[in-house]
């Protein structure tokens, strides 16, 4: 396992709410999409699977919307949307995620 | 390929799905496995022709159903919208817990302390008989232990 210490897992657990806030910040998606884009990058999802109930929580939260529309093929597909709430939260975790950034580089050692 | 096998891989999938999830909160438990049927009709859907590779595929991607489980499990909302209910059984298991621990407590307090003054006396006492055995040594049994007036001078 590339994570034994569990350490990708906690730092993952603050943030990809947010990194799926920024993902509909540009357009609503539907769920398959939304899902491989994160799930794209190994470094932010274990699996798509899991992105579901991240999805879940938002949605009980009120940061994303859902609604569906009828497919050109297929079944008719969920699309997710950004609150005007989960915007609000997505702008305040970008301030507080450059502060927090910034500090944790300089203690690391990884600021360069 | 043949449909009711492509069937059979997805419903074996949200069946793991479904046992891994028995510990969660029912409803929590219908939308995941909602979420992730949807998921899976979609991405079927979009697959250029449907084989038994291309849904095995969609189901690896997917991952271990114990691992999305956990999330499901762990993970709190970023601000709860209310407070979610407790398992009904939840508050009685704490205190019972808090009781448990308070009776272990009074429970070592209880034991410990006897048998520690007791191990601590003994030893006390075995100090002083040893100390009034030493003295007596030489004594007849059963004559009364001479007060330190009338004790025999020690030999120099």
């Amino acid at each position: 396992m590339a994570d034994p210490a569990g350490i990708a897992a906690w730092l993952r657990r603050g943030t990809l709410e947010y990194c799926v806030l920024a993902l509909l910040s540009r357009g609503t998606r539907y769920g398959v999409e939304l899902v491989r884009d994160l799930a794209a990058d190994p470094a932010l999802t274990a699996t798509e699977g899991t992105v579901y109930p991240l999805l879940s929580r938002l949605r009980r939260t009120g940061w994303v919307e859902t609604t569906w529309r009828e497919s050109p093929s297929g079944p008719p597909r969920r699309y997710y949307s950004l609150t005007e709430e989960g915007r609000r939260a997505l702008d305040q975790f970008r301030r507080e995620w450059v502060a927090f950034r910034d500090a944790v580089d300089r203690v690391m050692g990884t600021d360069s | 390929m043949n449909q009711t096998r492509g069937d059979a891989l997805v419903a074996a999938y949200l069946d793991r799905v479904r046992a891994a999830a028995a510990g969660l909160d029912p409803s929590r438990r219908e939308e995941l496995i909602s979420d992730l049927r949807e998921h899976i009709a979609t991405a079927r859907a979009e697959l250029p022709t449907e084989t038994e590779e291309g849904i095995r595929a969609i189901l690896d991607r997917l991952g271990d159903p114990a691992v999305i489980v956990a999330e499901a499990a762990v993970g709190e909302p970023p601000r709860p919208p209310a407070a979610p209910p407790l398992p009904e059984n939840a508050a009685p298991r704490t205190s019972d817990r808090t009781v448990l621990t308070v009776l272990a407590v009074v429970l070592a307090v209880l034991v410990l302390v006897p048998v520690a003054l007791c191990v601590l006396g003994g030893l006390g006492l075995f100090a002083v008989r040893t100390t009034e055995i030493h003295e007596i040594h030489g004594s007849v049994t059963g004559v009364p232990l001479p007060t330190p007036t009338v004790r025999p001078p020690r030999p120099s």
